[in-house]
């Protein structure tokens, strides 16, 4: 097995292009594969220390938008101390592993493996977040919603790698929460999770974004129930309300971990306790990066 | 439950010590802190060889082809071995290494399967090449083509007619029975007759240290294995399987990263013995992690239904208990750990008119054997549950309930054998539930409840094993003291209890007593670390041979100071008048002073715990072990009603250790006994689906982590009654028992429902919350 450590973006690009090696970051999910025989690179390419992907900035994006960018080799423990992002991308990330794994693991990791219990994912997608893919070619820019094609699948050519991740500028203007359970409080696997992020405006929901993982092979938007609640006071709704509208949106399995009703019945708790606690503030609260 | 005062303690009368009794820092924590300490795995040799494990994939076969021949020509591959190599041996799974008489109840397994495969993980064949990369690619080399044969993956099924057979004639491993009074007219006498049914799930031991060793044969001929291990005197067990005399294998045991049970069983040794013979070249061989998961045992799942009849006052008139547990596919220990069960069934309450009728069968699961309580787990999970459904039957305070039924010193146990040591049941139960404090309030959609148990576990071994140790004391001349004593240390501190007995009995600081432990070959043997029976029996030993010495010295001091020997104290190094501190002679001279006249300082001593010859087996009743440790455990948790999950605020342990000879090391047992238990309760579960184990790692097992639980509170009573050194009970099994009862007792008081069925995951209880939910609508 060949072992290469780029030193730049432009640089990874290229070998990645030559070799069709597999991407190393933090090595959290890639080692384990590599130990149970899952994959046999011939190749790894280690990302880890090229300084550009590292980071969270204020940037502008292909559109001429103000982003806050994130770079893919960020540290998941990075993104769960920052106060530049928004609440529950920050509470995904606290929501990974150990100390010891949140240190190497990267945000890019966690998005590129495409587990559907990634901690990050269902953050994310409630946040219209955007995927930079770089190939020696150039970029391109690729919606979160679109990214992932189904368990441990992504729309990733064997050419390309994540370079940055961008979130709207206003995102951080809004209120957010992520929510899960697992089957115990350190190191667990999300075996439901959710993440709602809303504007309120004169006391109703607007604006409003709620994502769910580990329920279905990707990170689903729920659309019907987001439609349901806007314009609605908090109050209003109770949980036996939109019950319906989110099992209809999930398709969740049996597995080792938990069992597919359970999922079915604790996804609308975690819903509902994330709904809440976005409304329980009237605004975001993260700084902004940079600001 | 009710508030609760502490019931005050009976006088106690404890002579005032030295070194025993002290938190002092253990002889092995500077060592674990800072890496020092060598562990199995650590160990390598010149010119070693690396082992690995040929094993079952499929839990039931009969193996049709198995070709090694590829294995073998892979270049660097110097041994392949088969069951056809190993000329068919077996193991005698069922000797946990007995210093005193050799006690069957006929269990053995093939070393090497070469016939059927009964589990998965079940071992096929050895490989041992020159670099572990080499090995682990001649595994993949080697092809076993194998026909499935039908398997039985429930105990009650494998008891049934038509039912796959593993252990001839009907799969029982064990079957056993108590009859005590007279059953139908303690039925009659009651007012309410309660039934509940029970059940526990297969547990991993989950040690940090993996199993691993290496063996090799020395210029004597001997086959030498250094093996994390909790007996090494299994060498005779591997003597027999090699076919050699016992005294060509010697064990030298390491210092164990955890054992709880599960090293009480031959694990890689005897694979070692095999390859170093074979190959005449040191090997090494270290289990994975998901090996240990697969190839070790697990602790026996039981379905345990109590029915019982009391009064309306609380009093149990009569108790009928029947247990099932599953052996998994070889016996192992499991005939042992079902009669514990058994004889704990009833729990530590005077009940006069008793059935129990218990049995184990085998399936084609992993094998289970010893884990920590040894059964005592298992029965309190079904006695002490029973005892809070008692109670909410007769609308009574569940403690309330148990103060009426407790035993008392000269009660008898469930086989009639007799209290003779305090048994602080009220003492410790009331202290654990009034360390609780005030309760949470609970909100609608967070549930609080309490929960308590009390438990008592025996300590040292069944008597009819005869169980020994012995202990070699010395002194060197500059005063310092040497022991030899081939007690395993897993961590729970073993050796530095030994070492605080003899300081304390030799008066020498304890960093002047040095410890030689856990070898085969030239350490005393000192039996098993296991069955809570180190510091009792080698505790003893140990005592009695420190003793032996101290009465010389103080013998030689009195000439030497004129005075008579029980006017001396002996303590810091010296030995002096009583009440006269100016008049002394220092150690090191009085050393020097006997060995010049011939007096020796060195004593090899041998304990023997009481004798008995066994149960009536219509009957089931006699005397079992030489004692008993009681305590409780009261916890608080909070079950959120959404979402299933238990959090657990509170938890509190008190026991009655007689005497804590470490009282640091006693609230590390405690504590970490409470963690496993809590885990047990709460989130442990080795699943197996028609064989196939669904939880092969600790990505799918999951044990606590530090952010689950609180620390739980420790209370530590001496009572000064027991059987060991200065009055000691034992607490390293006894510390685990009480936990995940109380849990269970807390979880059902919450949801004024019980989940009758272990672990109380977040789906198990949102799944009781709705049957309440669905049966209220
Ligand atoms: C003990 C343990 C506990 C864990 N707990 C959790 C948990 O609770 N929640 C959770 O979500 N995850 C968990 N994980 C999984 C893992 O830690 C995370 O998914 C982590 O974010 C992966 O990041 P990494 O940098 O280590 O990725 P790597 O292992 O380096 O890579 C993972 C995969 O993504 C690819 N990849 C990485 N970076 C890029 C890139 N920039 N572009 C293209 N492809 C890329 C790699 O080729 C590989 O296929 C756990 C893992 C372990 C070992």
């Amino acid at each position: 097995m060949r072992y290469l450590k780029p030193s730049s973006v432009s640089e990874a690009a290229d070998v990645l292009e030559s070799s069709r090696g597999m991407i190393l970051a933090g090595g959290t999910d890639a080692y384990v594969y590599m130990a149970e025989g899952f994959c046999h690179p011939e190749t790894l390419i280690d990302i880890s220390s090229i300084d550009t992907l590292r980071g969270i900035y204020v940037a502008t994006d292909d559109r001429e938008e103000e982003v806050i960018r994130i770079g893919a080799c960020t540290t998941i423990a990075e993104i769960a101390a920052s106060q530049d992002l928004p609440t529950c991308l920050r509470q995904g990330a606290r929501a990974v592993g150990s100390p010891q794994i949140r240190n190497l693991g990267t945000i890019g990791g966690n998005v590129c493996n495409a587990s559907p219990c990634g901690d990050t994912l269902a953050p994310l997608l409630c946040l219209d977040a955007r995927f930079v893919l770089r190939a020696s070619g150039g970029t391109r820019v690729i919606a979160c919603e679109d990214f992932f094609t189904g368990p441990k699948k992504t729309v990733l050519k064997p050419n390309e790698f994540l370079e940055f991740i961008e979130l709207p500028a206003s995102s951080c203007g809004k209120a957010s929460a992520f929510r899960m359970i697992g089957n115990r409080k350190g190191q667990a696997i999300s075996q439901a999770n959710a993440s709602v992020s809303l504007v309120m405006v004169d006391g109703r929901m607007s604006d409003l974004r709620v994502a769910v993982g580990s329920v279905a092979p990707v990170p689903l938007r729920l659309g019907k129930l987001e439609e349901f609640l806007t314009g609605k006071r908090v109050k209003e709704v109770s949980l036996a309300m939109f019950k319906e509208p989110i099992l209809e949106g999930i398709r969740p399995i049996d597995d080792v971990r938990s069992s597919a009703s359970y999922r079915q019945e604790v996804t609308v708790a975690l819903v509902f306790d994330a709904l809440a606690e976005c409304a329980s503030k009237d605004s975001g609260e993260c700084e902004g990066a940079g600001a | 439950m009710n508030r609760v005062t502490p019931k005050p303690l009976p006088e106690t009368n404890l002579p005032r010590l030295n070194q025993v009794g002290k938190p002092l820092r253990r002889i092995d924590a500077l060592g674990k802190a800072v890496g020092a300490t060598v562990y199995a795995a650590d160990y390598s040799m010149p010119n070693m060889l690396h082992a690995k494990v040929f094993r079952s994939p499929v839990p039931s076969a009969r193996i049709v082809k198995l070709d090694v021949s590829k294995a073998r020509a892979l270049p660097g591959v110097v041994c392949v071995m088969t069951g056809e190599d190993t000329h068919g041996a077996k193991l005698n799974t069922d000797l946990p290494g007995q210093t005193g008489r050799e006690t069957r109840a006929g269990s053995d397994a093939p070393v090497l399967a070469s016939d059927v495969v009964r589990y998965v993980g079940e071992p096929i064949a050895l490989v041992a090449a020159e670099t572990l990369a080499i090995a682990e690619q001649a595994l993949k080399q080697i092809e076993l083509e194998f026909e499935d044969l039908p398997g039985v993956y429930d105990p009650i099924e494998a008891m049934k007619p038509g039912a796959p057979i593993l252990f001839a004639p009907d799969n029982v491993v064990a079957r056993y029975k108590i009859r005590k009074g007279d059953l139908e007219a303690g039925m009659a006498q009651a007012d309410v007759i309660v039934e509940n049914t029970f059940k526990m799930p297969f547990v991993e031991h989950a040690y940090l240290e993996p199993d691993g060793g290496v063996a090799w044969v020395d210029e004597q001929g001997v086959i030498n294995i250094r093996v994390c291990t909790q007996v090494i005197e299994h060498f005779r067990s591997i003597a027999r399987a090699l076919n050699v005399p016992q005294n060509r294998i010697r064990i030298r045991g390491t210092m164990v990263g955890g054992g709880f049970g599960s090293k009480e069983d031959i694990t890689v040794e005897i694979f070692l013995a095999f390859l170093a013979r074979e190959t005449g070249r040191p090997v090494k061989l270290v289990y994975t992690r998901e090996e240990a998961f697969a190839a070790t045992s697990k602790r026996h799942p039981f379905t345990i239904t109590h029915r019982t009849g009391v009064r309306k006052d609380g009093r149990i008139t009569a108790s009928q208990v029947s247990m099932v547990a599953d052996s998994g596919a070889y016996p192992y220990l499991t005939p042992y750990v079902l009669l514990y069960a058994t004889a704990m069934a009833a729990g530590p309450y005077k009940i006069d008119n008793l059935h129990v009728d218990s049995v184990a069968a085998a399936t084609n699961q992993t094998f289970t054997s010893a884990f920590r309580g040894f059964g005592g787990p298992q029965a309190a999970l079904g006695y002490e549950q029973q005892m809070d459904e008692i109670a909410k039957t007769l609308g009574l305070d569940p403690l309330a309930v148990r103060q009426v039924n407790y035993m008392k010193t000269g009660d008898t146990t469930a086989t009639g054998q007799e209290v003779k040591t305090a048994a602080w049941l009220e003492e410790t139960a009331t202290r654990a539930v009034a360390a609780l404090g005030e309760q949470a309030a609970s909100t609608p959609t967070r549930k609080i409840g309490r929960g308590m148990a009390s438990t008592f576990q025996s300590y040292g071994r069944i008597m009819w094993f005869h169980d020994t140790s012995q202990a070699w004391v010395g002194m060197e001349q500059d005063g310092t003291a040497v022991i030899r004593c081939g007690v395993p240390d897993i961590g729970a501190g073993q050796s530095n209890s030994i070492c605080q007995i003899v300081a304390e009995i030799l008066g020498v600081p304890l960093d002047q007593v040095t410890i030689y432990a856990t070898d085969s070959a030239v350490t005393p043997l000192a039996g098993t670390s296991t069955a809570t029976r180190q510091l009792y029996m080698s505790g003893n030993a140990v005592s009695l041979a420190s003793n032996t010495i101290r009465a010389r010295l103080l013998t030689r001091a009195a000439v030497k100071l004129g005075v008579r020997g029980d006017e001396l104290e002996i303590a810091n190094s010296r030995v002096s008048v009583l009440g006269d501190e100016s008049r002394y002679i220092e150690h090191k001279d009085l050393v020097r002073l006997c060995a010049s006249e011939g007096i020796g300082l060195s004593h090899l001593a041998q304990f023997n715990a009481p004798f008995t010859e066994g149960l009536d087996p219509e009957t089931g009743q006699g005397d079992i072990w030489p004692d008993f440790t009681f305590g409780a455990q009261a916890v608080e948790v909070a079950v959120d009603t959404e979402t299933g999950e238990i959090e657990l605020l509170k938890s509190v342990a008190c026991h009655d250790v007689g005497r804590a000879i470490n009282p640091a090391a006693v609230h590390g047992q405690i504590a970490g006994g409470s963690h496993q238990g809590l885990g047990y309760a709460l989130m442990e579960d080795f699943e197996l689906q028609n064989g196939i184990i669904k939880t092969p790692s600790f990505a799918e097992y999951l044990i606590p982590t530090v952010l689950d639980f609180p620390t739980t509170q420790t209370i530590i009573l001496e009572s000064g009654t027991g059987v060991g050194p200065f009055g000691a009970k034992g607490i390293g099994e006894p510390a685990l028992t009480p936990a995940a009862p109380a849990v269970a007792n807390a979880v059902a008081d919450a949801l004024g429902v019980r989940i009758h069925q272990l672990p109380f995951t977040p789906k198990r209880v949102l799944a009781a919350m709705d049957a309440i939910r669905g049966a209220t609508t």
